[in-house]
């Protein structure tokens, strides 16, 4: 079985270099090479899965990669019931998606490319998942870096998704070399990068325990980048640039879902620092609330949608946080579904309207796209953690998680933010799907465009629209309607299939179920799975029932939110939103993201580009005033040397003489103490 | 280990001091005429100089200096493998000769390059 | 001295460029009405030649002997750096006829003074003695004055020249005074000897300042900082082959001999040079990085680039040990082949635009999504980002930091070595979302062609594959550096 996951991981891979170094001519060719590769994948996944099921445990096998002085580092596979869950989910994901996008993309000309990166990314992504030691996740962990920023700015033309392109590559990549910094450091302290020998190592106490929550911190630093948790979140708004089927890979099973992986995987280390995982917990906490109140004033459909991401990837880190392992990756799981079918019906919305994505000139649409706007319901349903479907088991085992941590305050944290949740779904909802028609037709864009390519960003402004209503004539109506019809089977498909996991994916994690996700994924100490570890687990999810109290507060929460937003949106008639006149400037705060885009702008051209300037200044004036003030007094010493004296390289050359002597004068008066500082301890 | 520095520390003082000898003795006994404008010229006997000191002097002439100070190289190289070649053998005779013809080669490079000819 | 024979079985690759050189030369001389066009066959029997001679070069593995009376040495890390500058010099004279046509300068002249050139790295590679090293250093700078300024009669060129010769000149003359100082002390020019004449106590002051004066000398040609100051001028001015031979070839065959000297004669003083040596390294790697962000042109942002590479690759000299010494080898040969790749790029662009700004990038991609993609992969390698070379060798750079027991260098490497993203993803953006100022397709040789497919081969098989190289460094340095 083992074996079967190389299958797995390089079949994508496998697609992408044929894509790219054969079949790139032939479109339709390229993108069925992805789907089947893909497909396959998925059918493999599950073979695995089933494996698994029947026979928990954890099965590594390995290659010598490189061998590094005494360390030796492995390319292997690591399979157990995390792994083998997430290679399920991620196939899946990316199985729909791509047949979802032979539509979306189907008029494109970068057809093949986008299969191709695709394949590529998908690649990554399993490789992430069944690596086995920290370099070679590293690795992968880079690679699906730099395919989200191929993805992201795959229309290169459009400035806007270049620059969000390189505004996720630089953000994540912050966050990596804190990755990098604590394998660094694991591996200087162990001299290992499995996993499965850290963790062992971790938990044997060969690590001070500084070191310990040092490496933890800094895990989370580079799972925080990918996973957009706060301040490193500002990367993923934006990433709506890129393909709307590529946001749902990214938001719902690769990208965003390694950061939560990551954690997943490496829990030994966080386990054992209560400090970290306190971090842990209220970042998450915080990301969760904190991208909530943005989600409710975005106008964007795609930016809704990419902060309720954040906010749920904040409840995942919350519940790693507070020792809830099998309820984060649980929501991570669910989670995969409900984004990837909220993403991809937004996209249905979008393909319709020709790449208009300002949720207030939309509106009705209920009427043309039953299938569409059904899912879309079910999936904010899902998302808001209704009962019964899957986000509610999840989250419910998320605040339950939180509360028996003890971490009251958070757990009110969550549950509020579940009202926040269930109110900018709705929202959403009820102003794309259901009220006036809207006034922003497609007749509007004259001829109808080629759909694949990007059009300049229409967005204006959604207040603008409330004095003055776009005079639209009934011809043109007329016209309009002729246009809005759902959108082809290829899309709606895809749809219906995760509807329908987002219904019933929540059932596995019913509490006391025997046989349930917590009896089959749950952390058990350093070693493996298995043995008295996995009996208790499996006795305590069995003995488990629902905790009522959280059920009512959860689903009372949501009923609540619901509420508001259709007292709010339920039946509205303008095109503007009511909320910004209730919040007032605070709605401004909250639509500008509390500014922290601004704030970093400001930042990097204060210091990091003011570092760069500092230096050029130092350069021009100070180096060259020492130089040019010694040549003067040189000058005055003899006449000799002014005949050296008329080029720029006399300076080159009297900094060389100036270092040297610096460098003697070190020697001659250094200071062991310092010495000992620098070298700290080495020779 | 260390070599006796004694007569290094004496050369200085030898060379200062027979300078400063000569140079006085000179002073001391060379005739002293009244200065004149023609007494102070560049060349007392010879024709008078003209324009100033500082002029540059052609490129062709740093290319002669080159290939000069190549083969005078050459020939300094030459003096002590001629008077060792008995005890050397025909190796050091092939190798002197390859010498030899590479410097050819590039005189040969440098004649086409015009770097002989006085433009 | 005991040091072996002369024994010219081992001096093949040495033989064959600089002979091939001279009968380069010497065909030019004799041929009647040689055109530009005619005299690119020169620079194919130059490629031919750097071939055979990193074939010999890999023949002479695992001899690790000593010869020519204790002043060569041929030994794996001697055959290594060879196979990198040879390598270096091969690529350089594959995509350089393009450019020097366009430039009217013949290519055999250019390929001439590469062949000397890359015969005084290898020699210096091989050096096992201060006589040896000062003349192979020499072969290597003479060959650079000229080859710096070969576009006869323009002027960019002849100042950089003029710099190079100027400020080389210093450093070797500074290099000159240590190596006597230290020749004074111990009475013996063999690097082997210098260890023991000293013994296992405490190195006199002088020998200490001696060492620091051969550090400056060489830290010159590695880009060093303070000592750094003539790279960016001299990029910007020179020919761009000769700049992309000067990065690569240069400075891998000056590390070559800073590994021998330092990991070898000067270890037991590390107490004098490694502080010293860390402290530049991570300012190096800051200046290097911090000074990249605002150039406009591309020669001036790669000369930089060269800098923070240097910081990157002294911090594993300082770091030492056979893992510090095998990181310094890998990092050197990913290094030459992204870089050359990178300059084989900006050789056919700065032809057609007739001008090296970032500017004139624009929409390269579009233009040929070839260059485009091959310069896409040379930085992301540059930049580090895995799975390509450049990831690998900035890893092997830090784990050797971090097992040195350097965490808080390493750590500042690592910070620093992040802002490196920003410039080199600028560039790529440039390239791939600009709109092009012309819409012309560029077009190359087919010597370009084999260049970039070169590099971009490297790029991508160095950083998947990095066992054998790896490999081969760690063999190298554990046969000793005597």
């Amino acid at each position: 079985m083992v074996n079967l996951a190389w299958w797995v991981v390089f079949l994508p891979l496998l697609a992408f270099l044929l894509i790219s170094l054969v079949t790139r001519p032939h479109r339709k060719l390229s993108g069925w090479i992805t789907i089947l590769a893909v497909g396959a994948s998925f059918v493999l996944s599950v073979a695995i899965l089933l494996d698994m099921l029947a026979r928990p445990g954890a099965r590594e096998s390995a290659w010598q990669w490189l061998s590094l002085g005494p360390v030796h580092v492995e390319l292997g596979v690591l399979l157990d019931p995390l792994a083998a869950i997430m290679l399920v989910v991620v196939t899946l994901v990316s199985l729909l998606v791509q047949i979802y996008s032979t539509a979306y993309m189907g008029e494109d000309p970068g057809y093949s490319r986008y299969f191709a990166f695709m394949g590529l990314f998908t690649f990554s992504m399993l490789g992430l998942v069944v690596a086995n030691n920290y370099l070679e996740m590293y690795v992968f962990w880079e690679l699906v870096g730099l395919c989200s920023y191929l993805l992201i700015g795959f229309w290169y033309e459009k400035p806007s998704a270049a620059a969000a392109a390189k505004k996720a590559f630089v953000v994540t990549r912050f966050g990596d070399f804190g990755f990098l910094l604590a394998i660094l450091l694991l591996f200087g302290h162990l001299g290992t990068f499995n996993f499965g020998e850290v963790a062992q190592g971790v938990a044997d106490g060969r690590l001070p325990a500084a070191a310990v929550t040092a490496a933890a911190l800094l895990v989370f630093f580079g799972a925080a980048g990918k996973s957009a948790q706060f301040p490193l979140h500002v990367w993923l708004p934006d990433a709506m640039e890129g393909p709307t089927p590529v946001s749902a890979l990214i938001h719902a099973a690769t990208m965003v879902a390694a950061g939560v992986y990551l954690v997943a995987r490496t829990y030994g280390l966080f386990v054992s620092s209560a400090a970290s995982l306190l971090v842990v917990a209220y970042i998450g906490g915080f990301t969760a609330l904190f991208a909530a109140t943005i989600a409710i004033a975005q106008s964007d459909i795609k930016r809704i949608v990419a902060y309720s991401t954040i906010s749920q990837l904040g409840y995942m880190m919350m519940a790693l946080g507070a020792g809830g392992f099998t309820a984060g990756v649980f929501h991570l799981m669910t989670h995969a579904f409900f984004k990837a079918l909220l993403f991809l019906g937004a996209g249905s919305v979008i393909l319709m309207y020709f790449h208009e994505q300002n949720i207030w000139r939309m509106g009705g649409l209920y009427r043309y796209m039953k299938i569409t706007a059904i899912t879309m319901i079910v999936a904010a349903l899902a998302n808001a953690g209704l009962f019964p479907f899957a986000g509610f088991f999840s989250k419910d085992e998320i605040l339950v998680a939180v509360k028996e941590s003890g971490h009251l305050g958070l757990y009110w944290i969550g549950a509020f933010t579940a009202l926040l949740t269930a109110f900018y779904m709705f929202r959403l909802v009820f102003v794309v799907f259901f009220g006036p028609r809207s006034e922003f037709s497609p007749s509007g864009h004259e001829a109808l465009p080629d759909i694949g390519n990007p059009r300049p960003a229409q967005v204006e402004a959604p207040g603008a629209g409330a004095s003055g209503e776009p005079a639209v004539s009934a011809q043109a109506r007329a016209e309009a309607d002729k246009h809005l019809h759902e959108s082809p089977a290829v899309v709606t498909l895809p749809l219906m299939i995760l509807a329908f996991l987002s219904i019933v994916a929540g059932f596995w994690g019913w509490p006391g179920l025997s046989h349930g996700f917590g009896s089959f994924v749950f952390f058990s100490g350093a070693g493996a799975g298995g043995g008295a570890a996995a009996e208790a687990a499996r006795a305590a999810h069995a003995a488990a029932g629902f905790d009522w109290p959280t059920v009512i507060v959860s689903n009372f929460f949501v009923l609540l939110g619901l509420l508001l937003a259709w007292v709010l949106y339920g039946r509205r008639r303008r095109a503007a939103d009511p909320l910004a006149e209730i919040l007032g400037p605070v709605f401004t705060v909250l639509e500008h993201k509390y500014y922290v885009d601004e704030f970093y702008l400001w930042f990097i051209r204060h210091f990091v580009d003011g570092g760069a300037a500092v230096l050029a200044w130092i350069d021009a004036n100070i180096v060259n005033g020492i130089a040019n003030g010694i040549g003067a007094l040189l000058m005055g010493i003899g006449g000799l040397l002014r005949l050296f004296q008329n080029g720029w390289v006399q300076r080159y050359a009297l900094i060389f003489f100036i270092a040297v002597l610096v460098l003697v004068a070190v020697l001659v008066y250094r200071e062991p103490a310092l010495t000992a500082a620098i070298v700290g301890g080495a020779r | 280990m260390q070599p006796d520095l004694t007569g290094l520390a004496v050369y200085p003082l030898v060379v200062v001091g027979f300078t400063a000898l000569a140079m006085g003795a000179a002073w001391l006994l060379r005739p002293k005429p009244r200065q004149t404008a023609l007494k102070r010229s560049t060349y007392e006997s010879g024709i008078p100089t003209t324009g100033e000191t500082w002029v540059r002097f052609r490129m062709s002439y740093y290319l002669y200096a080159l290939v000069f100070v190549v083969f005078d190289v050459e020939a300094a190289f030459l003096y002590p493998w001629a008077v060792a070649l008995h005890q050397l053998g025909t190796f050091a005779f092939v190798e002197a000769i390859l010498f030899i013809l590479i410097l050819l080669v590039g005189w040969g490079y440098a004649w086409k390059e015009g770097a002989l000819e006085w433009k | 001295m005991d040091g072996g024979a002369m024994n010219f079985a081992i001096l093949w690759p040495e033989i064959i460029t600089s002979g091939v050189g001279v009968l380069v030369l010497a065909v030019g001389l004799l041929a009647k009405g040689e055109t530009l066009q005619r005299s690119r066959a020169a620079a194919w029997v130059g490629v031919l030649a750097t071939v055979a001679a990193a074939l010999a070069a890999w023949n002479l593995q695992g001899r690790n002997l000593t010869a020519f009376f204790g002043g060569y040495r041929l030994d794996d890390l001697a055959v290594f750096f060879k196979i990198v500058v040879l390598l270096a010099a091969g690529m350089t004279l594959l995509f350089a006829p393009d450019f020097l046509v366009r430039h009217f300068v013949r290519p055999s002249d250019f390929t001439a003074l590469v062949l000397f050139g890359v015969t005084g790295m290898m020699l210096l590679a091989s050096a096992l003695d201060f006589i040896t090293l000062y003349i192979s250093l020499e072969l290597i700078s003479l060959s650079f004055y000229a080859l710096i300024a070969i576009q006869k009669g323009e002027v960019r060129p002849a100042e950089a020249g003029l710099k190079y010769l100027l400020l080389s000149s210093l450093a070797s003359a500074v290099m000159l005074y240590g190596m006597s100082l230290i020749y004074g002390l111990t009475g013996s020019t063999y690097l082997e000897a210098i260890p023991k004449a000293f013994g296992s106590g405490q190195w006199p002051l002088l020998a200490g300042v001696g060492v620091l004066f051969i550090l400056a000398g060489l830290g010159l040609k590695v880009y060093l900082v303070p000592f750094h100051m003539w790279a960016p001028d001299v990029y910007e001015g020179a020919p761009v082959p000769t700049v992309a031979f000067l990065a690569t070839g240069s400075s891998a065959a000056t590390l070559a001999v800073i590994l021998r000297l330092f990991e070898g004669s000067f270890a037991a003083a590390g107490g004098v040079w490694v502080p010293v040596l860390l402290v530049l390294a991570i300012v190096t790697m800051g200046v290097g990085n911090l000074m990249a962000l605002p150039q406009t042109n591309i020669k001036r942002l790669l000369a930089y680039s060269s800098i923070a590479h240097a910081g990157y690759i002294l911090l594993a000299v300082a770091a030492g040990g056979s893992s510090g010494a095998a990181a310094v080898m890998y990092y050197t040969l990913l290094y030459a082949v992204s870089t050359i790749a990178a300059f084989a790029v900006v050789s056919v662009y700065s032809q057609a635009a007739g001008s090296s700004d970032i500017q004139d990038l624009a929409g390269l991609a579009r233009r040929s999504p070839f260059l485009s993609f091959v310069m896409l992969a040379a930085f992301a390698s540059l930049a580090g980002v895995p799975p390509l070379a450049g990831f690998m060798a900035k890893f092997t750079v830090f784990a050797a930091a971090v097992e040195a027991g350097l965490l808080v260098p390493a750590g500042l490497g690592l910070v620093i070595s992040v802002i490196s993203i920003y410039y080199y993803f600028q560039v790529i953006r440039v390239m791939y979302v600009s709109e092009p100022r012309e819409s012309t397709p560029l077009t190359f040789g087919w010597g370009t062609r084999v260049a970039l497919l070169l590099g971009l081969a490297g790029i991508l098989l160095l950083g998947v594959f990095p066992g054998p190289a790896l490999h081969m460094a760690q063999t190298a340095v554990a046969a000793g550096l005597f």
